[in-house]
């Protein structure tokens, strides 16, 4: 058990890791795959931690421990810039991301009071474009993961009968950038690569409430982190125009929004609950992308800085999910509607948004008395996005997708 | 129970292998309106000179070819015969290459020197339906001399190279016709203003009877009528597009080297000029100075330069370097002076009023597309490519003309394109894909 967790943290902060669209991940447990994140105000495994750190207060057992992986397979098409040409259509180069996940709830000596540990990767994009391609200007590759290492203290205690828990944490986040697109003025083509390393801290509360013996609540607030990526610029096919472009060390921010979710669990029978829930995520954050370059691209005497205005807006979304427990096996089910968090003209092929649909499934196992084994499915689809007006005229259809499966284990010492 | 369970696993995998979402694309139709008749093929035929030969760098190459506007148009428009003089790589004319920049970062322009090759494909039995003559002037749409006296007299191999032989037709206009087109690009004329600008006004228009400088509007007047005359009489069908003469003065042929890059740092410097020039009146000082120029409309055949004049980028920048424009003025034919600036745009200006005349005196057969607004546009906005870079007037960074200043890159021919493509499409109700200039070639690195 130990090897396999010591596994997971080793493939966790390896830097292999990443997904694209609307760059937050939600995907840290297969229950909660299954179920269209509608885990925030009832959830049995220690990915509560995530979801909602005060419910880890009212779980049962000494420690739980949750590890597991998602893997998330993205596709998205852009067929433009209609400006010029209706007919030429790209898609995304296939590129899959494993991101695992690893949490555990422990139940200290002091009455009441659980510590809890998630590890976990909050934010995430990869985006690559074919080498070729007419918007590699714009963007050819495009990553960014943050990892987030979490450790909470959940305390639950009765309010006038209603048993209630509050959670705090503490965040520290450690994040990699690379951007790489092409430059246009010379054949071949110079690339520029920015690749970066950053880190920050964030915090988190959240509450839980057993409203009655059968209806629960639950609210989780993760503030925003804010990361100052510091790199190097690299160039390709600049021989000969070396005076132009000079290798340097550059820096871009990236303010990762805060998210608020808040839901109502209902068990209809023991065996069948149901959540409905809402998730506020403040995509507003990210309104500019700036990138400071030490030596500016075909001007190495000066510094330049680039700032890309992205026009991202905060965001909710709906979600609702459904778990049925027979002997040994749940089944579970999902639905939510996330809308683009960006202004529609401005949606770019550094991230192919649309409004996103998610629809889920999964089953869960019982594998024996302590050892639970959840499978999860998530696809995401969302209508065809129509950018007219792009400050870069580059007008067009996106269309974007997702595949998501996910396993997790989870351990109980009573 | 347990067949309940093998189910939900059946139908979970089912649906994780059938969930890639169909994509709706919406489908360019690459109609083409009224623009020939119901069911008719286009054939194309472009009349013109450099520009529409494709010339680029100083020459006319196969790789600069394969960008030429006619070419690019007859794609885009689903042309299905479209050939074009087989010009091999070395090309013909003087061609230059980019190797990058210098540790000044300053760019190192290498020219191959005067070449001549032979025409791939000088036996095609028909017409060319590329007629780019480049160094054609206005007169040539009327001339029947002979294709090889012509080059000859005028030291100019493209009349031969291009329109090869009496027997296709004894004059540029009649090879046109000959291969009955419904759609013709007719851009004529800049030469005949073309040749005096870049002379810095020194050489008249060649090939004019009597040489006048430049050629007198109301010749350009007669020839253009009289051309128009003869195509759309003998091809009552077609429909002909001319263009309006981009005015030559903003092209970075006219506006690398700067009129004032003379630097003294010595005040003895200044002194001695300023002695040697006292009697004409012209002032030097510390820093930057105007330099001293050549001018046979000005007192004592000489000027000092004003931000009014412009040195050409034929200019050897070694010589400057070496003390040009001080105590020995440059020559006159490396500047066009403010007084030959106005004859250069005032001859454009009556030429295109000539040009954008033809349409009523043509009207239904003749469309003037003013490429003179659109050139004009980006010298002064640039051209904001979609998802790319704005092209400028700037000498290789700006993208849009070639390293010889004057004529446009692959790319800058694919901004050409396009603009009569939005015309076509606007004037003709056609849906004509638009070329995608970022995927076009510019400045090519050959170290």
């Amino acid at each position: 058990m130990k090897k396999l967790l010591l596994g997971l943290i080793a493939i966790l902060l390896s830097n292999s890791i990443a997904f694209s669209a609307g760059f937050q991940i939600n995907d840290h447990s297969a229950r909660s795959v299954a179920m269209g994140f509608s885990t925030v105000a009832f959830n049995p495994d220690a990915s509560a931690i995530y979801f909602n750190p005060a419910y880890a207060a009212f779980q049962d057992g000494t420690l739980n421990i949750s590890a597991g992986l998602a893997y998330i397979m993205p596709g998205a098409k852009f067929t433009g810039p209609t400006t010029m040409n209706r007919n030429y259509t790209e898609t995304l180069e296939k590129w899959n991301f494993p991101i695992p996940h690893l949490f555990a709830n422990w139940k200290t000596p002091i009455d009441n009071l659980h510590f809890g540990l998630g590890v976990f990767v909050p934010f995430g994009l990869g985006t690559q474009w074919p080498e070729d391609w007419y918007g590699r200007f714009l963007a050819k590759k495009t990553y960014l993961e943050a990892i987030e290492i979490n450790p909470n203290l959940a305390y639950s205690f009765a309010l006038g009968g209603m048993p209630i828990a509050v959670a705090a944490g503490f965040g520290y986040v450690i994040g990699a950038v690379e951007l790489e697109k092409n430059l246009s003025t010379f054949t071949p083509e110079p690339v520029l690569n920015l690749k970066g390393n950053g880190n920050g801290t964030t915090f988190n509360f959240a509450l839980s409430a057993l409203i009655l013996d059968n209806l629960y609540f639950g609210a989780s607030y993760r503030h925003n982190i804010e990361v100052e990526f510091e790199g190097d610029t690299k160039y390709q096919n600049i021989s000969g125009l070396e005076a132009l472009f000079q290798e340097a060390p550059g820096k871009a921010k990236i303010n990762f929004p805060n998210d608020l979710r808040a839901a109502f669990a209902y068990k209809i029978s023991p065996n069948f609950v149901i959540e409905a829930g809402m998730n506020y995520v403040g995509w507003s954050s990210y309104d500019t992308l700036k990138i400071e370059f030490e030596k500016g691209p075909g001007n190495p005497s000066q510094p330049y800085t680039s700032a890309a205005e992205r026009s991202y807006k905060n965001i909710i979304t709906y979600r609702l999910g459904a778990e049925y427990n027979m002997d040994k096996t749940s089944i579970r089910f999902g639905v939510y509607y996330e809308p683009m968090p960006v202004d529609v003209k401005h949606v770019e092929p550094v991230l192919p948004e649309t409004d996103r649909i998610g629809v889920s499934a999964g089953l869960g196992f019982s594998l024996l008395d302590n050892l639970n084994m959840d499978l999860g499915y998530l696809l995401i689809t969302g209508p065809q996005t129509e950018v007219v007006g792009n400050p870069n005229l580059f007008d067009g259809y996106y269309n974007a997708w997702a595949n998501i499966v996910c396993l997790t284990f989870s351990y109980a010492i009573k | 129970m347990k067949s309940f369970k093998n189910l939900l696993v059946l139908l979970l995998v089912g649906f994780i292998f059938s969930c890639e979402p169909q994509i709706d694309n919406p489908v360019g139709t690459g109609n083409l309106g009224d623009l020939v008749g119901n069911g008719e093929k286009i054939v194309y035929v472009a009349i013109g000179n450099s520009l529409t030969a494709g010339y680029q760098n100083g020459a006319v190459y196969a790789s600069g070819q394969e960008y030429s506007f006619p070419k690019l148009l007859a794609h885009q428009l689903g042309v299905e015969e479209f050939i074009q003089p087989q010009i091999p790589e070395a090309g013909i004319g003087d061609k230059m290459t980019f190797a990058g920049f210098n540790a000044l970062g300053r760019p190192i322009i290498n020219r191959n020197g005067i070449t001549l090759s032979p025409v791939g494909n000088a036996n095609h039995p028909k017409p060319y339906h590329n007629l780019g003559v480049p160094g054609m002037i206005a007169y040539d749409l009327i001339d029947e001399s002979d294709y090889l006296a012509r080059s000859q007299q005028r030291g100019n191999p493209f009349y031969s190279s291009i329109l090869r032989s009496q027997n296709l037709g004894s004059n540029i206009l009649k090879q046109a016709i000959a291969l009955n087109p419904n759609l013709i690009t007719l851009w004529a004329g800049n030469n005949d203003v073309l040749g005096y600008a870049t002379s810095g006004g020194t050489i008249s228009t060649t090939g004019m009877p009597n040489n006048p400088v430049p050629t007198p509007k109301e010749q350009m007047q007669q020839i253009f009528g009289g051309a128009l005359q003869l195509l759309s009489g003998s091809l009552p069908k077609a429909k002909i597009l001319m263009f309006t003469i981009p005015d030559v003065v903003g092209t970075p042929y006219f506006n690398v080297v700067p009129w004032n890059a003379l630097v003294l740092t010595k005040q003895e410097d200044v002194d001695k000029l300023n002695q040697a020039y006292a009697a004409l009146g012209f002032k030097f000082k510390l820093g930057q100075n105007g330099f001293v120029a050549q001018s046979p409309s000005s007192p004592g055949g000489l000027k000092q330069l004003t931000k009014e004049d412009k040195i050409t980028l034929a200019c050897p920048q070694d010589s400057l370097a070496a003390g040009w424009g001080s105590s020995k003025p440059i020559p006159n034919q490396y500047v066009l002076d403010a007084n030959e600036i106005q004859i250069t745009k005032n001859a454009i200006a009556e030429y295109n009023q000539i040009i954008k005349s033809m349409e009523s005196a043509f009207s239904g057969k003749v469309f003037v597309i003013d490429m003179n607004a659109i050139f004009a546009g980006i010298l002064s906005n640039g051209y904001k490519v979609p998802g790319s870079a704005t092209l400028t007037n700037a000498y290789i960074s700006g993208e849009f003309f070639s390293l010889d200043g004057i004529h446009p890159s692959s790319r800058g021919y694919g901004v050409v394109t396009n603009e009569i493509i939005k015309y076509i499409n606007n004037k003709f109700k056609a849906d004509i894909p638009y070329v995608l200039v970022q995927n076009l070639p510019v400045t090519k690195v050959s170290k």
